[in-house]
């Protein structure tokens, strides 16, 4: 288990070699001048030769680009990873201030979408065909075809626009109390864990279902445990394993859904400054937050791939 | 001759097979009837409406039913239904396109490394398997970056991120059809490569490569009207439903029908086509057709 750890830890370090190479070459391809955007010009006529060169200096625009890119991985190596044109402040500073909003309201949409969505996969299982087990399904396929954008903007038409009940937009502060952190917290959760609702309610409802019909199941139900004990000693265990691959899996999903989602309730976090850095053309912005949002991605799909293994004693890796 | 014909006997049992187990099932047949209903209203969208998506602009912000605009107007008095049929048409032909096209270049990659094998199949599937590390949305994003904001460029992004879920699915159902006993009789015969690949391996490949590109379609329009909901895709006055979902917003106090019709368009739209990849999926997996 250790070995297999060690292993997929060390398997990140080329991955992210040839990634920061990709990145740094797929932003420095981008059409548009950051010299210009810097400058607030649209053409470089209409500034004097000497700005122009002053900033490509400072931006270290001027070397070739393999020198700007050593630059750029030399600073990763030791945890810098530039300096955002805009703003005019290290990039690593910048997303720090801006990550924890991004985490707060992933971490919330992942816990209010379990919550609801393995209670009702479930519960449909056990009945299924019934009444409750056909909305929930109805629910489940609705879900995944809603834009999560639309459904967005829904939520703040009625809970904020017409029933004023839960801000528009906007995060709360602990300093205003716990009920303004909620109360900004839930409409933006909902938003963004509304996919991954609907498909863990699906995959609970199936995964259940397949185990329910085991031969290990009719014995625990034949030697008389109480239908609830085997739901909980015997089912739920092995049904719950393709859950977490899907919620691994969704997670790449999920960080997308930030970027949307964060935009829409101008929630101040790392989802919303990648469409600004993207639109103002600011490189090492572009740049860091790619790499962050990917770190994040292979440093969740090693947690969930860890997590079988610790789940499935079966599943130990040679 | 004999082989051929037992061999058109076998694919029209399957196509058959197919559709009786896709009849019966009610969410297929709910599906489809909406889906067709949506592909009549694209095609036919110049006779169904007399207004022009972009150039026609009467009384702006009119409600929903209101005379002579069924659906209202938009904040420049654009026929909002018009631009709905229109946008129906942007959304079904480019997810469309960027699904054949993806499965298409996937498939390709697949069939080449799952065939050849050794460093054709190693150097493919690491690209692949590097590919697969960035999350799907931010790379198209990046991608949107670099090639800067419109519909067409948000297709090309979507068609580079998309071709490697294909190649995956392709490479490993060549991998079994590959041992056959049929395509070791062909290479025994004489066949060559291509004929191999082309004529034998990919024709049995076909069916997971067609669900997986069935279930993605609503996925890819769901995705486009994303990032032209973001200002990266198609942009105004197209009536793409994302652009003018994002238009609408702006107006949600007082016009609330802009920012309601073209979600209720997308959804009608991706769900029918969920609900026929996902009856396509089962008709096809023969676990799931037993019970």
């Amino acid at each position: 288990m250790l070995q297999y750890f060690t292993r997929r830890v060390l398997y990140l370090i080329p991955v992210l070699f040839v990634m920061s190479i990709l990145i740094f070459s797929m932003v420095h391809l981008a059409p548009g001048d950051p010299v210009l955007v810097l400058l607030n010009s649209s053409e470089r006529a209409a500034v004097s030769p000497e700005m122009i060169e002053a900033v490509t200096k400072e931006l270290g625009l001027d070397k070739p680009l393999y020198q700007q890119y050593l630059v750029f991985l030399g600073g990763l190596l030791r945890g810098d990873l530039g300096t955002s044109y805009q703003l005019r402040k290290p990039v690593l500073e910048v997303v720090s201030d801006r990550i924890w909003p991004t985490i707060q309201l992933a971490l919330s949409s992942i816990v209010v979408s379990l919550l609801l969505s393995i209670p009702l996969g479930i519960i449909s299982a056990m009945r299924r065909g019934s009444l409750i087990d056909n909305v929930t399904m109805a629910f489940a396929v609705t879900g995944v075809s809603t834009p999560n954008f639309w459904f967005g903007l829904i939520l703040i038409l009625l809970f904020a626009v017409k029933l004023g009940w839960l801000p528009s937009f906007g995060i709360g502060y602990m300093k205003d109390g716990i009920g303004s952190v909620l109360a900004h917290l839930l409409l933006p959760s909902l938003t963004l864990g509304l996919s991954l609702m609907a498909i863990v309610t699906r995959m609970t409802r199936s995964s259940l279902l397949e185990v329910l019909g085991m031969d290990y199941v009719q014995t625990a139900r034949a030697k008389g445990l109480a239908e609830s004990v085997v739901l909980r000693r015997h089912a739920l265990r092995s049904a719950i394993i393709p859950v977490i691959t899907v919620v691994g899996l969704q997670f790449g999903a999920l960080l997308g859904g930030s970027v949307i989602t964060e935009t829409i309730f101008a929630w101040p976090g790392i989802g919303r400054l990648m469409i600004t850095a993207i639109q103002r053309r600011d490189f090492p912005l572009v740049q860091g937050l790619t790499l962050i949002f990917t770190f994040s991605f292979l440093l969740i799909n090693l947690i969930v791939d860890l997590t079988y293994s610790f789940c499935d004693p079966r599943i130990r890796y040679d | 001759m004999s082989v051929h014909t037992a061999k058109i006997k076998k694919s029209e049992g399957m196509f058959r097979l197919i559709m009786r187990e896709m009849m019966g099932n009610k969410a297929a047949v709910l599906g489809s009837v909406l889906l067709l209903g949506l592909i009549l209203a694209a095609a036919f969208a110049p006779y169904l409406t007399p207004y022009d998506p972009i150039m026609d602009m009467y009384r702006p912000l009119q409600k929903v039913g209101s005379p002579g605009h069924l659906l209202g107007t938009d904040d420049y008095g654009r026929d909002l239904l018009t631009r709905m049929l229109y946008g129906t048409r942007i959304s079904l032909l480019a997810g469309l396109f960027v699904v054949s096209i993806s499965a298409t270049i996937g498939t390709a990659v697949g069939l080449a490394a799952g065939y050849f094998g050794g460093w054709i199949d190693n150097l493919l599937m690491r690209i692949v398997d590097l590919l697969l590390g960035f999350p799907f949305f931010i790379l198209a994003l990046v991608l949107m970056a670099l090639l800067g904001p419109s519909l067409s460029n948000a297709m090309l992004a979507l068609v580079l991120v998309s071709w490697i879920s294909y190649a995956r699915v392709a490479r490993s159902k060549v991998l079994s059809v590959r041992e056959e006993n049929y395509v070791e009789a062909i290479r025994a015969l004489g066949g060559s490569n291509t004929r191999i690949m082309f004529r034998h391996i990919l024709p049995n490949c076909l069916a997971p490569i067609v669900v997986q590109a069935t279930l993605n379609v609503g996925g890819t329009i769901l995705t486009l009207a994303g990032l032209s909901f973001l200002g990266m895709g198609a942009q105004p006055p197209t009536p793409e439903w994302g652009a003018i979902l994002s238009e609408g917003k702006q107006f949600m106090r007082r016009a609330v029908h802009l920012t309601v019709v073209p979600g209720v368009a997308i959804v009608a739209v991706v769900m029918s086509l969920n609900l026929i990849g996902d009856a396509l999926r089962d008709a096809l997996d023969p676990k799931v057709r037993k019970r």
